[in-house]
């Protein structure tokens, strides 16, 4: 059955494109737009990040709800329109509010005050508060997508959260976000926005203690994974909560939050000293590879070397490198070594030194490498095939931080094996 | 140019240097003393020619106010020399005194906390270069520094080898559970050449990234060296400090720096003596 509502999405990055496309996925119309050339040219080939379940598929062969433009006129049939360019960040990771500005004053020239604009945009607590003193008819809406999850969780949300004015929503908007069937918290804007914060504040306290206690359990012989397993059946902490031990707070959007949420304390002189520990431990754990690598080079004379790096994107299911490990250590560390590398969604980064060989696949890499570094887990990395290579290899270090390999032949071949939260002896 | 020529990091600099067959100048106190302003119409000229300037030069360790204030005129002296040659490569020997005694796992990002005098000599230092015209500085913040050379003597692995070759009982206060990380001279002098080479600006923690406790550096420099020294406790430690160093910044600008760990860099000095 056709839903009548048109929702309209103004701005294509990853939030507005997953969003727009899950809501055509219910059966609601979809008009999306940007009016940024380059944006709506690739979006329209089919381009966007090919490690993004469902996005580029999508594109290539959208479903009769879904509309593609970049004229902002189209927008004007809509019954709500969310302005939904990701909000991007400055060189010292704090939020460009600019852009969302200019999407926002681009709309309200033409889109008249009888339809509801919504900011799904990340923001400051106040930004749309100020924003309806120029136009009422104004929302905002929470979005908690994941780069790599982004049209799951726009499909299945586990509540929505909206800013008002007045706590009042209109029908539109209400009967565009029932049709999951999930709760509507209405709250004032500054309530909505900050709870947005919130979230990837408290993601980032979680992420914090599971790296702080994983690092500690393998120096005190204890296996992280067994630790994990208590703590997951702790009612309190439970089974979703991020217990695995990872490289730092890769990506740029938590790290926007904290840094947002730092200046906002600031500003309002409130105790936040938790935020530099948060940012220094995700600087610790940026930097583990690094660590182990230097750990395992007294072992190994510097001209036996040859490394090979698996994965360069911050995490899996994403092209994105903003604050990744592998390419941090591999931008580092082939100004003094050749290395060989294979990420299977990256095939090469430009203007990088000559000492890195680019790979096609994980043998070749193997193959002619005797460290072998696993930077992202991807799910090539965590395969029956991919251990099996590994175990006939002639490598004598494995920097797993992930645990991706699990094999017990890695000691029998007596293979340096890391990881992090597992007790290593050289 | 290498300032403080007959202290332990220059000496150990210039026979480097020397073994590498780099062009260098020293200066020692006798040729140029930096606490007196006539060092200044000394140092200019010389400078000309200097692409360089490794000063390790201070009072160390600083043990009061007088001495905080020599450090600081030496310091002083020196960025008046280079006010006219803000391009060249100043690399300041500095100290981890800065960040004061607490345990902890320090970084460069770690906050200043000195709770000495020769912290905040080394602070001083700092801050008058960093306040200074120079473009290009690099601030070396080493830990505790061993090697045969020594020439302060002081608690830790210098004294303790000492004791261990003339047999005499190395003496810990309290049981010895401070802990604090030691770098071996080589590897100070081997960076300080890398640094000189890449010009590397900015602040860099000099460490091994293990510390020890005075206790086990003891164990190890008697098994080590062999020694039939005995460990006396005597007195008191205070408040158990541990001091941890993270070397990310190390590594990841000089990857092919292999870290010599206390073990080895004893076993190299047992080497050398022989």
């Amino acid at each position: 059955m056709k839903n009548k509502l048109t929702v309209g999405f103004y701005g294509l990055t990853h939030l507005g494109l997953c969003s727009s496309i899950a809501a055509s996925m219910k059966n609601v119309f979809v008009i999306a737009c940007d009016t940024n050339r380059e944006i709506y040219e690739k979006r329209k080939a089919g381009i966007f990040d090919n490690a993004e379940p469902g996005v580029d598929e999508f594109l290539k062969k959208p479903n009769s709800f879904f509309k593609l433009t970049s004229e902002i006129q189209d927008l004007l049939n809509c019954d709500l329109i969310y302005i939904s360019i990701d909000t991007p960040v400055n060189l010292l990771g704090e939020m460009d509010m600019n852009p969302v500005k200019d999407y926002y004053f681009n709309l309200i020239k033409i889109i008249p005050e009888s339809i509801p604009l919504i900011i799904l945009s990340q923001v400051q607590p106040g930004f749309t508060r100020e924003l309806e003193t120029e136009r009422r008819n104004t929302f905002y809406q929470m979005e908690t997508l994941i780069f790599g999850q982004g049209i799951k969780r726009a499909l299945h949300p586990e509540r929505y959260v909206l800013g008002s004015v007045d706590k009042y929503i209109p029908a539109s908007i209400r009967s565009f976000l029932s049709i999951d069937n999930c709760e509507i918290f209405i709250f004032s804007f500054e309530s909505a926005e900050l709870s947005k914060l919130a979230i990837n504040f408290f993601l980032a306290t979680s992420i914090t203690a599971t790296n702080t206690l994983s690092v500690l359990a393998a120096k005190l012989g204890a296996n992280w994974g067994d630790v994990k397993m208590a703590l997951q059946n702790d009612r309190r902490i439970g089974k979703f909560s991020y217990l695995t031990p990872g490289l730092g707070i890769g990506g740029s959007n938590i790290i926007r939050d904290l840094i947002g949420l730092k200046n906002l304390s600031n500003r309002n002189s409130t105790e936040s000293s938790i935020i530099d520990s948060i940012l220094n431990n995700s600087n610790y754990m940026l930097n583990w590879i690094t660590r182990e690598f230097s750990y395992n080079l007294s072992f190994l004379r510097k001209n036996d070397i040859k490394i090979g790096l698996l994965g360069l994107a911050y995490k899996k299911d994403t092209q994105s490198t903003i604050r990744s490990s592998g390419l941090q250590f591999l931008v580092n560390f082939s100004k003094s070594f050749n290395i060989n590398v294979y990420d299977p969604v990256i095939s090469k980064i430009s203007n990088m030194a000559e000492s890195i060989t680019w790979c096609s696949n994980y043998d070749d890499v193997i193959a002619s490498s005797n460290v072998i570094i696993i930077s992202t887990p991807w799910d090539d990395f965590l395969s029956h095939r991919f251990t099996q290579t590994i175990e006939e290899s002639n490598i004598k270090v494995l920097i797993d931080p992930y645990g991706c390999v699990t094999s017990s032949k890695i000691h029998r071949n007596n293979i340096n094996h890391s990881v992090i939260g597992k007790k290593v002896s050289l | 140019m290498v300032l403080g020529k007959n202290g332990f990091v220059a000496k150990s600099l210039i026979n480097h240097l020397i073994k590498t067959k780099q062009k260098y100048v020293a200066v020692s106190k006798e040729d140029c003393d930096l606490t007196d302003k006539k060092s200044i119409e000394y140092l200019k000229p010389v400078m000309q020619g200097v692409s360089t300037v490794v000063m390790p030069a201070a009072i160390s360790p600083s043990r009061n106010y007088l001495d905080v204030e020599t450090t600081s005129k030496m310091a002083y002296n020196l960025s008046l020399v280079l006010e006219d040659y803000s391009n060249k490569h100043l690399i300041l020997v500095s100290s981890d005194s800065v960040y004061g005694d607490d345990s902890n796992l320090y970084s460069e990002n770690s906050k200043l906390n000195p709770n000495s005098f020769h912290g905040i000599s080394q602070i001083t230092r700092e801050l008058i270069f960093q306040n200074s015209n120079l473009k290009n500085l690099a601030i070396l913040r080493c830990c505790g520094i061993f090697g045969i050379a020594d020439t302060h003597n002081s608690y830790g692995p210098n004294r303790f080898l000492r004791n261990a070759l003339k047999s005499e009982n190395i003496k810990l206060f309290g049981k010895g559970f401070n802990k604090r990380d030691h770098v071996y001279i080589d590897d100070v002098i081997s960076l300080i050449d890398k640094v000189s080479f890449t010009r590397f600006t900015g602040i860099l923690n000099i460490a091994s990234g293990n510390s020890y406790s005075f206790l086990e550096v003891a164990k190890i420099i008697i098994e080590v060296f062999e020694s039939k020294s005995q460990i006396e406790l005597i007195g008191d430690e205070g408040i158990v400090r541990e001091k941890n160093f993270d070397i990310s910044k190390l590594i990841n600008n000089f990857p092919d720096h292999i870290i010599t760990n206390l073990r080895e860099g004893l076993s190299l000095i047992k080497n050398k003596i022989a």
